[in-house]
């Protein structure tokens, strides 16, 4: 093939008047000058091409990579598609407000790259849907607006009160609750009973299990599996997945935080927990060097039947059917459950009318209950959508059930992804055997106490 | 030259240099395009360099964790994967690390085992030499992550045996967001940005990645989303591709930006790497060179045309220099023959007369020929004086009232004669002038009326048609008017080309009947000279053999307050000029003559003009006095008894005291009648300024050389009837 040759090129044109003789020749020189001048010039012109055309308004959606099924509709395997389908149903419906909406996504480990460093960039976000914890950074950044004007009150009675209640920053809504999930522990039966454990197998039912009870299940699939099968997940080599270890923290008692919103990992509940992963480590519970694996190493190992203890939430749990039972992270009184909350944010880019469009979208959006029921599969944040498809979202009884036992995980914290930045980081110098269980919730608390205390003080929710 | 030489001219060497720019910018642009791509290639070539260079460093890498699992002398599968694990953990670069057992499992350092029904890696080693290093694809089989990633294999040269498991293999994976950005070089100032694909389309580095498979770009979905140019096909591109080509090509993306992509194999993989860089680099590239050569050619070119309007112009002032010239020499040779013609005449009469002095018959047939050829010369110098005087635009118009129609019936009067001896059918039609009292120059008027329709009696046949009209347009506020005159007549007519000349000096039409019309030549240039200088106009139609129509248009105020005296007087001044056609002057000049002495005081510096003078006076019984310049006519007069001398005729040009200065230092002399003498001034100069000098200097009146005698002798009549009559100074009329 033939190198690249652009070089384009338009002919010349001469030309001249019919007046007067002498005026002639001097309009015809100066005629000329001009005609070839403009000829070249046009050459120039040419050679680039601009072109510009008025497309309307653009606005950004950004959704982590996220697996999500929906019962409306079996061809959803992740939430993006959901976003997708929203924001087509947004630009054929009203086509004259010429707004394209761009739905773009982005890896779980990416908030900072394509949220934080997009600020005040073409590619800078007006729409983030994320899971809470990791949005609540940006609520308390002042980036993200106020909601009330678009809760309407059909809305605000069909969205469960405690998901407002997560919503809500000092008075005001700052996030729009689409669906939320509850994590709890599963377990691998056939590797249970292989290990002599058939009493501890369950159907339907979210199991809790006693300090002791745990000991035992742990020892004994530790002492009964074989070499290269292990019996719960452990891992820190990355933030992902880091809320689940967190919450093997409260093993003991622990709450992780206080009323004030700090961090109290040095109580001697905190530590107990600490004391026990760290013992678990030389108890044969984790895989060897933990520290070096992440969460999809360990999903990699329950799905090979190679972990015996994983977690999942409702949505997963569809997928492993009977073959997993359930139980809730260790705890006092019936264990620990989490959920994780996900919906929309919108963000000022110093731009009204992208702020008043994105409303706009998710006004139509929370208006739409066919756009609502795409959140059943998880546990839809709307009570109308979970009346209606309560008796096919798998375990949607057991989890509504189960959430006496949820806890905050996060508890108010304003800057959940600055403690995600360390707690891994510390975990993995724990299951290393760096550091001492005292050592590492000394750590922790320091760290992210200050790092919550810097999140307090610059706090600025958007006016 | 021709207008349409000089186009040829000018046109040929312009269109010569538009060819030569764009044949010069076509090279500019190949060269810069050459030189652009030529960097394309260098960056490309430095880019495949540093992947080829990271790929044998990373399959050193493999080999390096296989020689110390040899070290580590592991037992067990457990054992091995956690020795995996560690150095897995250790390594920059992996992300897992797995070993291939001969039966096709897949141990890797997370401890996950795949076995061989879940991946086929085991063919994919088989399938490649040694080292490979491919796109992770989960059609070979999922493994722990659904990130973009990279798998590398080395192929053992000794299999590894723990625990009766043969391992035949290493093999690595790589998230692709750790390397990206040690493969993702931007050039062009990040315009342009480098990528690799493998022989499916799948992007390993990209400027855009894709956070997981399901969702990574693919180059030949981009390609088959845009426009492929110069005939290239998506085939095509994959045939090049996957037969490890070199090649560039140009493209449309769907958001229609125009690419160069230059392609490149990189050593030991099917992968191509691709040099993206925007077209509009290389235009933008281009453009300062274009702009540099446009600015100088413009700035040449400007250059040149403003040199050949300099020299155009030069060329025409020559030309029009040389044409003055040509036109002044002809005038010059025009005017001699036409004075030198009467001139001829005169001598020859001259010469009669002495021969027949005592012929007395004969000699007064002489006089009344040398009188008629005097007056054609005279009127010959007055012509070329007015021509001259109006090209120099010296020429000073008056604006005064006067009555138009009394105007043309004055003109009518004057040319009756000759309309009469011609048997001329005349026609006048003033009807169209509803309101004859102007303000302007009527002399001047009259003089360009007088010429066009002399000309038009001159050159009709007898009992031949003569049409005047005359017609009117005022403003709406009742200030202005348009005055048209149109002389129509059905004389021998003029041919186109004499038309395009017939407002130049001493053109005339040259027919059977030119010889028996003679006239100077100027009248119709005069006439044209005076409108242009009223700001009027005037024009001619005319078919030759069928007669001419003259029309002039001239805009001229209206005189909002008309005086009786006015009409009264220009009726008066016409009848009398009238009267003084038909009169029998001489002998009114005999009655009056005896009645009253006066004397006349002659200043003339020409003894002959003098004689002359004195002489005819001296018949008219007038007593006469000599000065032959101004102080001795000043000494004259003052040495003379008052009331002694009744009228000086002072010629203005004399030597020692010239005639302006004699008159203001008579009227300037402590005597009784230094203020009532009548000082005529008597001179050749006759524009209006000599006129209005003369006036100014004290003089009375203004006769003009050479003297009309009868007119002089009247004005002279005057003068010595108010002195029987005893009364004061009369009006005066300029002649």
């Amino acid at each position: 093939m033939e190198r690249a040759r652009r070089n384009k090129r338009e002919g010349m044109s001469l030309a001249y008047t019919k007046n007067g003789f002498g005026t002639r020749l001097r309009i015809m020189s100066a005629f000329l000058v001009v005609a070839l001048v403009a000829a070249l010039a046009a050459c120039v012109g040419c050679a680039q091409t601009s072109s510009s055309q008025d497309e309307g308004m653009t606005l950004i959606i950004k959704v982590p990579d996220t697996k999500h099924s929906a019962i409306c509709d079996g061809t959803i395997t992740t939430i993006d598609q959901v976003i997708q389908r929203m924001a087509d149903a947004y630009m054929a419906e009203h086509p004259e407000k010429n707004v394209t909406i761009e739905v773009k996504t982005f890896e779980q480990d990416g908030y900072e790259s394509n949220i934080v460093e997009c600020y005040d960039s073409e590619d800078a976000v007006d729409i983030l849907y994320a899971d809470y914890f990791n949005m609540t950074t940006f609520i308390h950044d002042g980036r993200v607006v106020p909601l009330d004007d678009i809760v309407t009150d059909d809305i605000r009675e069909d969205i469960y009160d405690y998901l407002w209640e997560e919503s809500t920053f000092d008075g005001r809504v700052y996030a729009m609750p689409y669906l939320t999930r509850q994590n709890v522990l599963t377990y691998n039966k056939d590797l249970f009973n292989q290990a002599g454990l058939e009493e501890y197998v369950s159907i339907n039912e979210i199991q809790s299990w006693s300090h002791d009870e745990w000991d035992y299940v742990l020892d004994t699939l530790a002492e009964n599996l074989p070499e290269e099968v292990y019996p719960m997940m452990m891992y820190a080599n990355s933030d992902q997945g880091d809320t689940h270890i967190m919450a093997l923290l409260g093993s003991r008692g622990s709450s992780i935080y206080d009323e004030t919103g700090h961090m109290i990992l040095t109580e001697p509940e905190g530590v107990a927990g600490l004391e026990e992963i760290r013992q678990g480590v030389g108890r044969g519970w984790f895989p060897p060097h933990a520290q070096n694996l992440d969460i999809n190493d360990c999903s990699s190992l329950f799905k090979q039947g190679q972990l015996a203890i994983y977690f999942l939430n409702n949505v997963s749990y569809e997928r492993y059917g009977s073959s997993v039972g359930l139980v809730n992270f260790p705890g006092e009184d019936g264990g620990i459950a989490t959920t994780f909350t996900s919906g929309f944010e919108v963000f000022d880019n110093g731009d009204p009318e992208r702020v008043a469009a994105a409303k706009d979208f998710l006004s139509y959006v929370y208006s739409s209950p066919e756009l609502m029921s795409y959140a059943a599969g998880a546990l839809p944040a709307s009570q109308s959508i979970a009346q209606e498809y309560r008796y096919e979202i798998q375990g949607f009884d057991m989890f509504e059930d189960n959430y006496v036992n949820v806890i905050n995980i996060f508890g108010d914290n304003p800057d959940i992804r600055g403690i995600r930045e360390h707690f891994h980081v510390v975990i993995a110098d724990l299951l290393a055997g760096k550091i001492t269980a005292e050592e590492a919730a000394q750590t922790l608390d320091e760290t992210c106490n200050a790092i919550i205390d810097e999140g307090y003080a610059t706090s600025q929710l958007h006016e | 030259m021709t207008f349409k030489k000089y186009t040829i001219v000018f046109a040929l060497p312009l269109a010569f240099v538009a060819l030569a720019v764009a044949v010069y910018i076509g090279q500019l642009s190949s060269v810069v395009n050459d030189n652009l791509m030529t960097s394309v290639d260098e960056i490309s070539r430095h880019d495949v360099q540093t992947i080829e260079g990271s790929l044998e460093d990373t399959y050193d890498r493999l080999d390096a964790v296989v020689e110390r699992l040899d070290v580590y002398d592991v037992e067990s599968i457990s054992q091995l994967q956690e020795q995996l694990n560690l150095e897995t953990a250790s390594s920059p670069t992996f992300n897992a690390i797995y070993l291939l057992e001969r039966g096709g499992t897949l141990i890797s350092s997370t401890y996950v085992q795949f076995g061989p029904e879940e991946q086929n890696y085991d063919q994919i080693v088989r399938d490649h030499g040694k080292q490979f290093a491919i796109l992770y694809d989960d059609v070979n089989g999922e493994l722990e992550t659904t990130k973009e990633s990279l798998i590398y294999g080395v192929r053992l040269d000794e299999s590894v045996v723990v625990d009766g498991y043969e391992f035949v293999a290493i093999l690595g994976r790589t998230d692709l967001s750790t390397i990206r950005n040690q493969l993702l070089i931007e050039s062009f100032d990040g315009r342009g940005v480098s990528s690799v694909v493998n022989e499916k389309g799948y992007y390993i580095v990209s400027a855009s990645p894709a956070t997981d498979l399901a969702g990574r770009d693919n180059l030949y979905a981009m390609l088959e989303e845009g426009i492929l140019e110069e005939g290239v096909t998506i085939q095509d591109v994959r045939q090049n591709i996957s037969e490890g080509k070199s090649f560039t090509i140009n493209c449309v993306n769907a958001a229609g930006e125009e690419l160069v992509m230059s392609f490149a194999p990189v050593e030991g993989t099917n992968w191509s790497f691709i040099m993206t860089v925007p077209a509009a680099v290389f235009q933008e590239r281009f453009a300062p060179f274009i702009a540099m050569t446009v600015g100088m050619l413009a700035a040449v070119l400007v250059m040149v045309a403003v040199m050949l309007v300099l020299l155009y112009r030069s060329m025409k002032q020559s030309v029009l220099a040389n044409a003055q010239a040509v036109a002044r020499a002809e005038f010059l040779s025009n005017m001699s023959h036409e004075i030198r013609t009467p001139l001829n005449g005169i001598v020859g009469l001259n010469h009669l007369m002495e021969r027949h002095i005592d012929d007395t018959e004969a000699m007064a047939g002489y006089v009344k020929k040398l009188d008629k050829t005097a007056h054609y010369l005279l009127s010959l110098v007055n012509d070329i004086l007015d021509v001259s005087k109006l090209q120099a635009g010296k020429i000073d118009l008056v604006d005064e009232p006067f009555n138009f129609n009394l105007l043309i019936e004055n003109l009518c009067l004057m040319e009756r004669e000759p309309l009469n001896e011609k048997r001329i059918n005349f026609k006048r039609d003033i009807e169209g002038i509803k309101n004859p009292h102007l303000i302007g120059d009527e002399v001047r008027i009259a003089q360009v009326l007088m010429n066009v329709l002399s000309n038009a009696i001159k050159f009709t046949p007898e009992e031949g048609y003569i049409t005047l009209r005359a017609s009117q347009a005022i403003s709406a506020d009742g200030t202005r008017s348009i005055v048209t005159v149109s002389i129509a007549d059905t004389g021998c007519g003029m041919s186109p080309e004499f038309q395009k000349h017939i407002f130049d000096s001493f053109t005339q039409e040259r027919n059977k009947n030119s010889e028996s019309q003679k006239g100077t030549g100027l009248g119709m240039s005069i006439s044209h000279l005076l409108m242009e200088s009223m700001g009027g106009s005037i024009s001619v139609e005319s078919d030759l053999g069928s007669g001419s129509c003259f029309t002039i248009m001239f805009n001229l105020d209206i005189d909002q307050s008309p005086s009786e005296k006015e009409d009264t007087d220009n009726t008066a001044e016409v009848q009398g000029e009238s009267a003084c056609a038909n009169m029998q002057a001489p002998n009114q000049e005999k009655d009056t003559q005896a009645c009253c002495p006066c004397t006349v005081l002659v200043a003339e510096d020409n003894e002959l003009n003098a004689e002359i003078i004195t002489s005819i006076l001296g018949e008219e019984g007038y007593q006469t006095l000599v000065a032959s310049n101004g102080k001795e006519a000043l000494e004259l007069f003052a040495a003379s008894p008052e009331n002694s001398i009744d009228i000086i005729l002072m010629d203005a040009q004399m030597p020692v005291m010239d005639g302006f200065e004699s008159a203001q230092a008579i009227r300037g002399l402590p005597r009784q009648d230094a203020q009532t003498v009548r000082i005529f001034a008597c001179t050749a100069s006759t524009f209006a300024e000599d006129k209005e000098r003369a006036l100014q200097c004290g003089m009375d009146d203004f006769l003009a050389k050479p003297l009309e005698v009868d007119i002089a002798l009247k004005k002279l009549q005057a003068v010595r009837n108010e002195k029987q009559g005893g009364e004061g100074h009369g009006e005066s009329t300029a002649q």
